[in-house]
């Protein structure tokens, strides 16, 4: 029988939950059971092998079901500082789980008979690689409380998952020479669903999406080397990144986190059930029959139809960008579905309309920030409409503009900084975070009015670490298909379109640049090659590097000191000797024009310094020596 | 005879100090500075400035060319051992991890640790006996100790990282540098006298490094007014700042150690790499080339490695980074750091210079402490 635990401390491991429980279990002369607290919540499951000492524990120990909730069982368990409650679980316990604790009852029996005769078998080879006839690719949903899943991808050409120790790696049939092959790292999963024998599926969920190879056939490759007179010795065979294993996968990639497998041999998912259990990089999987439900639309249709909502203005296209960035949010970062965030719509209107546009902002923030991952551990109220659109009444409600959290506050506080929102561009996907308070530049300055219209696009892997050279695998397509489309395209965010406009030295190096929406400013179409025209003239610079990095300098973080006339700026001689310049990058300044510097550039503080780093653009006298 | 232009357009960078003889506001900027023409801005923004003087921190590479210009292991492996004494000695006081985290760990700054850590001084507590509090102060050190013992980040007390400037008024001789320093709050000025150590980072060629004199100025000299800052001699065949690992003036900083136990008896020429002239493609710029740049820089900047191989490399050979091969991947290297600014990555220009062996040396685990020279298995090795 299944136990449902709560009150568990939120830090306590399954190992140190199993040790606790085994004194009193003991009382009852339970030896075999299993514990599993979930990951991040105050909830565990005890599973015991035999129901009716199951029964006699929760007589002493437990609660029923529907027990009143200041209700307290007979003796108390405290573990840390919490008194544990104990009900039978309304789920029937896993079949897989219970043969693998009356495998342990029966060796224990065993072992207890013959204890005399130890003798030690040699290290087992485990069985790690399984055949599978279907992936499909898709999200957690509930449809009448159940959790269900609803595939946005199917392939059935079959293949086979391979469990190594740090990552599985699942390799997919494909026709003619080239074969997909799907790296997941046990870290980025965050909890494996099991099915059972009349459904062999192995539910994988992840933080990030998986790696995707396209590998050649080594074979064909080594055949066609040697016919070119190539020692295949010396010659490695190369995997290529891609970004989704076909064109059907590439528009859910980066949303669609649930892979589903189906195994080839149902009697093979015990193995791969136990195999996953020992395994201690991998959460353990959670036994929990979960039906496959159509999707009621393509997800395609529902970001459709949510672009509509959130780009007509007749509609909710009116509500300020700060409040749709984070709804487009919502479902672009995979919080909550497309048809979910739709439905959130007419509250967040509300609160735009009740309290401020702040505060809904603010609210569904918070509501991005606080949903879980859903899942088995994951209750099904947690996404319901209404419980979301409470929240986020709730979330409005505590919003307090003066706090000393609220980013609103600190640039109100502090004019050199400004709040940005930001892009992830990642192989697979597109994600928005932000707003993150920066520090101001010449162009977010020029027009402080349309800060939302610049936005910092930030290329990186799916971990968040920059993509990086890789010896293994060639990653062309990353570069030259993935990132070069969006950097040459635009990013439609809430009906404003994004598109290149420049990076700094430094950003270049991080791997992030700037992009802009047009807007209208002082009754000028202003748009990436205009906003670039009005910050200086580049056109006699032809080296794109230098071009770009001059363009760059205009966004780095500067604080703005004061403006001086054409008279009060020479450029003097350099001095050179021998071809070297001596003077690379250094001018002075007179002391009537530091002390005005001094007053307005940081003026609490005690030294005043004599060497300033600048940037100085401006109209001028320029004065050149002549020979 | 001074020619004047009236009503250009420029945009410009770089570094500027106060010269006292100038009248009334004025900027005095060099051709060096103007990066670009034709903007409206008026206004002279500011992105750093010599606040204070700045902790001179050693790190893997510098340790690594000291080592090879003969300076004793003693003296780094002292160097560890006092700052992993002074790390030891800061979780035993209130006031001593209240000044550590005030003065080393931003973050725990910003967040007002250290005023509430001085707080329960006041107050007559101990932070050990708060959980969180001391946990926080153990984190910080530990992210201290785990950067020496990685990244060789030992802290020199007999040292200090400037801006570094051209002395205006030709006083200095070549070979000659005025460094001072003033600590706010206090204030006073101090000037450094002797021979001193000069060097930058990324420092990866043996000639990174170098020995000058250190001297001061005449009372009468506007040098007197300036603070926080190393002053290099606008004289001799070849400035003191690009022969440190190709430096120039427009912000970089520099690093004076004044340690005796720190200035080598010998050094060697500084590299001399050709001066690398950007891309040019014959045409303006658009928006498409500087994408693509943007997209082959991601895909091809191979500086890390680079960096990572030369280090491995140095750690392996006799005479360290003075073998050829290391005095290569030091051109590479700089080759790599320009390659944003000139569009020319390493590949192209030099083609591959390393023997491809050196490019697979895996040091990571399968080394064996005996390889490594001397001084870096002491400071390294477990």
């Amino acid at each position: 029988m299944d136990v449902f635990v709560r009150q568990v401390p939120q830090h306590a491991t399954s190992k140190q939950l199993k040790e606790f429980f085994a004194a009193p279990l003991g009382e009852f002369g339970i030896k075999v059971y299993a514990c599993e607290k979930f990951t991040n919540k105050r909830l565990a499951k005890l599973t015991i092998l035999e129901d009716h000492l199951g029964r006699l524990f929760l007589q002493e120990y437990g609660l029923p079901q529907n027990a009143n909730p200041r209700a307290r069982p007979k003796k108390s368990l405290r573990m840390f500082t919490d008194f544990l409650l104990c009900a039978e679980s309304r789920d029937e316990p896993s079949d897989l789980l219970l043969r693998s604790l009356a495998m342990e009852q029966a060796q224990l029996a065993s072992k207890a008979t013959s204890s005399s005769l130890t003798h030690k078998h040699g290290p087992k080879q485990d069985v790690t690689t399984f055949q599978i006839s279907e992936l499909r690719c898709g999200v957690w949903e509930y449809q009448k409380r159940q959790l269900v899943f609803v595939p946005h991808y199917e392939n059935f050409t079959g293949g086979k998952i391979v469990f190594g120790q740090k990552r599985a790696v699942l390799l997919l049939h494909t026709t003619g020479s080239q074969s997909t092959r799907i790296d997941i790292d046990y870290c980025s999963v965050d909890h494996v669903v099991s099915g059972s024998y009349q459904d062999p599926s192995i539910s994988l969920t992840l933080d990030v999406p998986p790696k995707i190879y396209k590998v050649v056939e080594e074979t064909d490759l080594v055949e066609a080397m040697r016919l070119m007179g190539i020692d295949s010795a010396k010659t490695k065979i190369k995997k290529n990144r891609t970004t989704s294993i076909d064109s059907a996968h590439a528009g859910i990639a980066g949303t669609c986190l649930v892979y589903r497998l189906h195994l080839a041999d149902y009697a093979t998912i015990s193995t791969v059930y136990e195999l996953l259990r020992r395994f201690p990089k991998i959460s353990s999987p959670v036994n929990f029959q979960t039906n496959v439900a159509r999707p009621v639309e393509t997800l395609r249709k529902s970001f459709a139809r949510l672009n509509i909502e959130l780009t007509d203005i007749a509609r909710y296209g009116k509500l300020p960008f700060q409040v749709l960035f984070h709804l487009e949010r919502l479902a672009w970062n995979a919080k909550l579905s497309p048809r979910i965030v739709l439905k959130l719509l007419p509250m967040v209107d509300q609160i735009v309309t009740d309290i401020g546009v702040q505060a809904a902002a603010h609210a569904v923030r918070s509501l991005c920030r606080s949903l879980p991952v859903p899942g088995p551990h994951t209750e099904s109220r947690d996404f319901e409409p209404a419980k979301l659109t409470s929240s986020l009444q709730q979330y409005a409600a505590s919003y307090d503009q003066f706090g000393t959290d609220s980013a609103f506050n600190l640039t109100k506080k502090h004019s050199h900084i400004v709040l940005i929102h930001k892009i992830i561009i990642t192989p697979m996907g597109t994600y928005l975070e932000g707003p993150e308070p920066e520090v101001t530049n010449r162009v977010l300055r020029k027009f402080p009015d349309h800060t939302d219209n610049f936005i910092r696009v930030t290329f990186t892997n799916e971990y968040g670490e920059p993509v990086r050279f890789d010896s293994q695998a060639d990653q062309h397509d990353i570069f030259h298909e993935r990132f070069k489309a969006v950097l040459d395209g635009t990013i439609l965010v809430a009906g404003r379109g994004f598109a290149f406009l420049g990076f700094s030295h430094s950003s270049l190096r991080s791997q992030n640049c700037w992009f802009m929406a047009p807007f209208t400013a002082n009754g000028e179409n202003m748009h990436a090659p205009i906003v670039i025209k009005q910050l200086g003239d580049f056109s006699q610079i032809f080296s794109p590097a230098k071009c770009a990095a001059r363009i760059g300098q205009t966004f780095t973080d500067t604080s703005k000191t004061v403006e001086i006339g054409p008279q009060d700026v020479k450029v003097i001689a350099e001095v050179e000797r021998y071809g070297r310049v001596f003077s690379d990058g250094v001018g002075t300044i007179s002391k009537g024009l530091l002390t005005r510097i001094w007053r307005v550039y940081q003026p609490k503080r005690t030294l005043k310094p004599t060497l300033l780093q600048i940037r100085f653009a401006g109209r001028s006298l320029l004065s050149r020596t002549s020979f | 005879m001074l020619v004047l232009y009236a009503d250009a357009f420029l945009g410009a960078k770089g570094m500027v100090s106060l010269d006292s003889r100038l009248p009334g506001d004025c900027l005095m900027l060099r051709g060096s500075m103007v990066k670009f023409s034709g903007s409206d801005a008026w206004e002279v923004e500011v992105c750093g400035a010599a606040f204070r003087p700045l902790p001179m921190i050693l790190n893997r590479q510098f340790i690594k060319i000291f080592e090879d210009l003969g300076i004793e292991d003693q003296k780094l492996v002292e160097l560890q051992e006092t700052a992993v004494n002074r790390l030891r000695c800061l979780t035993t006081s209130n006031i001593n991890a209240a000044t550590f985290l005030e003065n080393e760990c931003f973050v725990s700054k910003a967040a007002q640790m250290p005023s509430l850590i001085k707080l329960l001084e006041d107050l007559g507590m101990d932070f050990h006996e708060d959980d969180f509090l001391r946990q926080v102060v153990k984190m910080a050190v530990v992210t201290k100790l785990r950067d020496i013992k990685y990244r060789g980040r030992i802290p020199v007390s007999n040292g200090v990282t400037l801006y570094g400037i051209m002395d205006e008024t030709g006083f200095l001789k070549e070979g000659e540098v005025y460094v001072v320093t003033e600590q706010p709050p206090e204030g006073g000025k101090h000037v450094l006298t002797g021979r001193v150590v000069v060097t930058r980072s990324p420092a990866m060629h043996p000639g990174d490094i170098q020995v000058v004199r250190a001297v001061d100025v005449p009372s009468d000299s506007p040098l007197n007014a300036l603070s926080n800052c190393v002053v290099f001699s606008q004289h001799g065949s070849r400035d003191l700042p690009s022969q440190l690992s190709g430096g120039d003036l427009d912000g970089d900083l520099y690093n004076v150690i004044y340690d005796p136990g720190l200035l080598p008896k010998v050094t060697y020429p500084a590299a001399d790499y050709p001066r690398v002239e950007p891309i040019d493609i014959g045409r303006q710029v658009t928006a498409k080339d500087m994408t693509d740049f943007f997209v082959t820089f991601m895909e091809t900047d191979q500086l890390g490695n680079i960096c990572n191989i030369h280090q491995q490399l140095a750690d392996q050979m006799a005479i360290g980074t003075l073998h050829k091969d290391c005095i290569k991947l030091a051109g590479m290297a700089s080759t790599a750091v320009d390659y944003s600014k000139t569009g020319i990555p390493v590949s192209f220009l030099r083609g591959r210079q390393v023997e491809p062996k050196h490019l697979t040396v895996d040091l990571g685990q399968n080394v064996r402490v005996s390889e490594i020279q001397e001084t870096e298995a002491r400071l390294y090795g477990s």
